[in-house]
């Protein structure tokens, strides 16, 4: 039952969010609700959430005090944050801190649901597996992934819990690497692969979020050029850096039109919000020419620096 | 997406903008991702509430308090921007950015226009919470 824990200190927002979370059916969430940083932090001194859903403006501690105080004192909660207009570099510098994704303000009735179930999906860990794995030194790896949104979280859990049991990361670093992972992946299947416009992913991203199929994806699957099309995932996991090479089979797009890393602007924009993630969440992000291929690399803690 | 045809035009005293103008209800229903009766409750709270957040900021102000006239702004903006009331939220987004930059002048009128604004929103958005569903 997983418990979700609000902070906001308006009762409009926290009622909003609350009654948003309560539409999943499928799982039972808890919901607590804090009206500041520090009434949060003293709810999770008693009962430790899974997921922390909050404001960036709130009286007392501000939500960059309120991000760091979690990570430090609670890496393994993650952090979402709650983006109002005009709060875009302070909501990259909450990223930069430790946050684990966002939902603009403005989105929350379409995209909240969709995050929360991403980012405890992502923090969920193995314990049996990580026995085993804690043995291992390096890997590498060569998947071809057909075009089907499930795949994608097990791939990202069963990376995420290698990494955790060869300690290259810790369980923060572990929800960020996953965050980052699956949005690549998600963009490859598509937007490369499949060729959806931002308005059929929206679509498709809220038919899968209700337990239904989503017909646009089941329909190009069947047609040409998309029938057959694969997504190759290439992982190379050594002692000082985990490389992620994922490559899709579509027409790629223009390099010029990635936006530079550090340009707040991207948060409000459409498409930039994976690739915001991914920056953030990742020491290197690194496209082909031909647009269809990104490179993440992620170095050991202590050993990392932004590119 | 409709609107609620029980509150277009009504509400507004006469010589004002219509209730339509004031807010808009497909925004505020898209926000709740339709659900009518999640946007009462919204309402009703935000009518509870704001208030008590005007009063406040009112006192934020005359007090030359940049930091709080900035979350307290930041506060009443997000409400009326889930609550389709764009003038209002660009009223309060007016003093959000006086806080926040510290440049408090002129911030006395930019309340006053925000409490105008939110008198004129206050009986569209009473009138939606009353009706019945």
């Amino acid at each position: 039952m997983p418990i979700v824990l609000v902070a906001d200190d308006s009762p409009v927002d926290r009622l909003l969010v609350g009654k948003l979370l309560q539409k999943e059916k499928d799982l039972d969430w808890v919901i607590a609700y804090a009206e500041n940083g520090q009434e949060a932090l003293a709810l999770m001194g008693d009962v430790l959430p899974h997921v922390v859903v909050t404001d960036l403006m709130m009286p007392g501690m501000n939500g960059l005090e309120f991000v760091s105080a979690i990570r430090s004192h609670h890496p393994q909660v993650p952090v979402i944050l709650i983006t109002g207009q005009g709060s875009e570099a302070l909501a990259m510098e909450a990223l930069e801190r430790g946050a684990a994704s966002y939902v603009p303000k403005a989105q929350l009735a379409d995209k909240l649901l969709n995050t929360v179930k991403q980012v405890l999906s992502v923090a969920r860990a193995d314990s049996n597996l990580k026995r085993v794995t804690e043995c291992l030194v390096q890997t590498q790896a060569t998947l071809h992934l057909e075009n089907e949104v499930a795949l994608i979280p097990p791939l990202v859990d069963l990376f995420g819990q290698l990494l955790t049991s060869m300690n290259f990361c810790d369980a923060t670093e572990r929800v960020h690497l996953g965050i980052a992972l699956e949005e690549a992946l998600l963009n490859a299947l598509y937007h490369g692969n499949l060729a959806l416009s931002p308005e059929q992913v929206q679509q498709a991203r809220a038919e899968l979020t209700e337990g239904q199929i989503a017909w646009v994806i089941h329909e190009r699957r069947t047609q040409a050029p998309y029938r057959g099309r694969k997504i190759h995932v290439e992982v190379y996991i050594r002692p000082e850096e985990a490389r992620f090479v994922i490559r899709d089979q579509g027409a790629g797009f223009l390099r010029t039109t990635i936006p530079e890393r550090g340009d707040p602007r991207t948060l409000e924009r459409g498409g930039g919000r994976g690739l915001v993630l991914m920056r953030n969440f990742m020491d290197e992000v690194t496209f082909n020419d031909a647009g269809n291929e990104v490179t993440l690399v992620k170095r050991r803690t202590g050993a990392a620096s932004k590119a | 997406m409709d609107r609620d045809s029980t509150v277009e035009g009504a509400g507004a005293p006469a010589g004002t903008p219509a209730a339509t103008e004031l807010v808009d209800w497909a925004v505020a229903l898209q926000r709740v991702a339709g659900d009518r009766e999640l946007l009462r409750e919204l309402v009703t709270v935000f009518l509870d509430e704001c208030p008590r957040w005007l009063a406040e900021l009112r006192a934020a102000v005359a007090g030359h308090d940049a930091a709080r006239v900035q979350r307290l702004a930041h506060t009443i903006r997000g409400a009326m921007g889930q609550l389709g009331a764009a003038v209002a939220f660009a009223a309060a987004e007016r003093l959000e950015l006086m806080g926040r930059e510290g440049k408090l002048a002129g911030a006395e009128e930019a309340y006053a226009a925000l409490e105008k604004e939110f008198q004129g929103v206050q009986p569209v958005l009473r009138q939606f919470a009353t009706a019945s569903s």
